[in-house]
């Protein structure tokens, strides 16, 4: 029960790192970029790849971060240069990239069994379990990714590109191009995800070119828990709440599975989960205007 | 100073809703110049600050700021020259951020964006002197999110943000509009203040008559995208209510349809 919790805490903080790359458009940017169904497999299939032809995991990591970002340029030159709404310029890059995975892959999954990935190597350093390292390597990822976004957005690109997100009219009457900001914001975004598949892919032993299925609708639930259960206060306060949102989505999935709900139905519970949740203001609403009609 | 030269701006042209908004407008502003902008609903005044500020390209004409040509430019490249408070108070702020986040923004206007720390503490001292000469007791909340501030606070502090790094032309279009009389009034008089101060270059539209005639030493009155009026200095001064009207008529050939342009 202990190793299954620690294993549990430990891949959610691997998808914590997806689940910061959604925060940075859907809070951030205010965009719901659908490439990152893409950039999560592609994260996996480029890490995969490299490490079966014998690179290290760094590379791979870094492969995939680059990858990823490509990507997130991809979505904001399609929204921003050509004026497609946001929505469809990432779907069009998720479709895009299902093909471009394949590609990378040259088949559909590729197994990383007897290949030496991140969690491996940690665990013959340290002589810990699998959990463990997993979580150990889950918890240095996603703080240095925490801390380098606490910093970025508190530099003047950073704020540029917050700014962006609250009020595009402002902060190009302040001498921003807002392309830019939101080119960068997604670059930024699908990188990190993609990072997050490539971490995912070595955990679970394997790439597979349908694993992005669901991942936006992942990231939303763990900004959204998060933000309900540990609150919004400050950046930093939001960045812990989505790393907890994540590792707390985790739990719920590994709970409700216990409980034996049928793995099959996680992606329609999921979505369950986050309808309410998005719903929630105007719930709020309506129960607080029939107190005042009452 | 700024030059606008016969500038047209039609939209949806070549369509039933084709408007033309802007027909061969120009307006010369020597340094220093305070110009109020009066017209009825529809006459073209903001249409003539956005086709300055650079919102979309015009279909003809120049705009040229201190002997820069500018037509070309794309809007966030003006932002150098020119500072702007607009009529809906969301507009000029970034409501999810802090007041001393978006006065560092705005204290960077026109400059590209680096990796330097946004906030610095020395900057911070300097906005908390700042805003409190606003007299709004926002020098206390400083790390308050601008979303909370009312209507007149976020157009004071937008009005801070336009001239915290001086603007070779201040935009004002009917940034009181949206307040109640006496915040209108206090940021009127603010605004006053600090183009008096820094000697600012600005053109403000109003639909108070009484306004236009009482702040700066420059009027002009649009009309189906065209200025029909233009009074400064000692003209200006002298000129009531009623002149004004009446040099509408003579003007435009018909009497003012003044449903939006308050009287008194
Ligand atoms: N972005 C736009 N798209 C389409 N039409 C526009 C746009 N901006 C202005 N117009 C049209 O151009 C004309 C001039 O509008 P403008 O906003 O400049 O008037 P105004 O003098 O500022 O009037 P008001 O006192 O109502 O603010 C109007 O007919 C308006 O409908
Ligand atoms: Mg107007």
């Amino acid at each position: 029960m202990v190793s299954l919790t620690i294993s549990t805490i430990a891949i959610g903080l691997l998808w914590a790192v997806m689940a910061l790359g959604v925060y940075i458009t859907y809070r951030v940017l205010d965009i719901a970029d659908l490439s990152v169904e893409g950039s999560f497999p592609l994260g996996a299939a480029i890490a995969a790849s490299l490490m079966v032809a014998g690179y290290g995991p760094l590379t791979a990591i870094i492969a995939a971060f680059v990858l990823g970002a490509l990507a997130g340029i991809a979505t904001g030159l399609l929204h921003t240069k050509m004026k497609i709404p946001a929505l469809l310029a990432g779907i069009l890059t998720m479709i895009a990239l299902y093909s471009v995975n394949l590609r990378i892959m040259g088949k559909a999954n590729i197994p990383l069994l007897g290949v030496d990935t991140t969690f491996k190597i940690a665990r013959n350093l340290t002589g810990l379990n699998s959990g463990e390292c997993t979580l150990i390597v889950g918890f240095v990822v996603t703080a240095i990714v925490s801390l380098f976004l606490y910093w970025f957005f508190g530099t003047e690109i950073g704020a540029a590109v917050r700014a962006t997100g609250f009020n595009q009219q402002m902060i190009r009457a302040q001498g921003v191009n807002t392309d830019n900001t939101i080119i960068l914001g997604l670059l930024l975004s699908n990188g990190l995800v993609a990072v997050s598949g490539a971490l995912v892919a070595q955990s679970n032993g394997f790439a597979d070119v349908g694993m992005g299925v669901g991942t936006i609708v992942i990231g939303l639930a763990s900004v959204i828990i998060g933000e309900v259960l540990f609150g919004t206060r400050s950046f930093a306060n939001c960045l812990i709440s989505v790393v907890l949102g994540s590792v707390i989505y985790r739990i719920v999935i590994a709970a409700v599975l216990a409980m034996g709900m049928p793995p099959n139905d996680l992606k329609l519970f999921t979505a369950v989960l986050v309808a309410i949740a998005l719903a929630m203001p105007l719930f709020k609403q309506k129960l607080s205007s029939r107190k005042v009609v009452h | 100073m700024l030059r606008v030269e016969n500038v047209y701006k039609t939209f949806f042209p070549g369509t039933i809703n084709e408007k033309r908004a802007l027909n061969g407008l120009s307006l010369h502003l020597k340094p220093g110049d305070f110009v109020t902008v009066i017209g009825g609903n529809g006459a073209g005044k903001s249409t003539m600050l956005n086709a300055i500020a650079g919102v979309w390209p015009i279909d003809a004409g120049k705009i040229i700021i201190n002997n820069v040509d500018i037509t070309q430019r794309p809007e966030h490249q003006r932002a150098q020259f020119i500072g702007r408070v607009f009529q809906d108070p969301m507009l000029g702020t970034a409501a999810g951020m802090t007041i001393e986040e978006n006065l560092a923004i705005a204290s960077r206007r026109g400059q590209t964006p680096g990796f330097s720390w946004s906030c610095s503490s020395k900057d911070h001292d300097r906005f908390f002197e700042l805003l409190k000469e606003l007299d709004l007791g926002l020098e206390n909340r400083m790390t308050a999110k601008v979303g909370l501030l009312s209507g007149g606070q976020r157009q004071a502090l937008t009005l801070l943000m336009a001239t915290l790094k001086k603007p070779e032309l201040l935009l004002l279009d009917e940034h009181t509009a949206a307040l109640d009389p006496k915040t209108a009034s206090k940021v009127l008089s603010l605004t006053e203040k600090i183009v008096n101060r820094d000697k600012l270059t600005s053109i403000m539209i109003t639909h108070n008559m009484r306004d236009a005639l009482r702040y700066g030493n420059r009027l002009v009155m649009l009309h189906n995208g065209n200025i029909i009026i233009d009074v400064e200095g000692e003209q200006k001064q002298c000129l009531d209510i009623p002149d004004l009207l009446a040099m509408f008529e003579k003007a435009a050939g018909n009497s003012l349809d003044s449903d939006r342009l308050l009287l008194g």
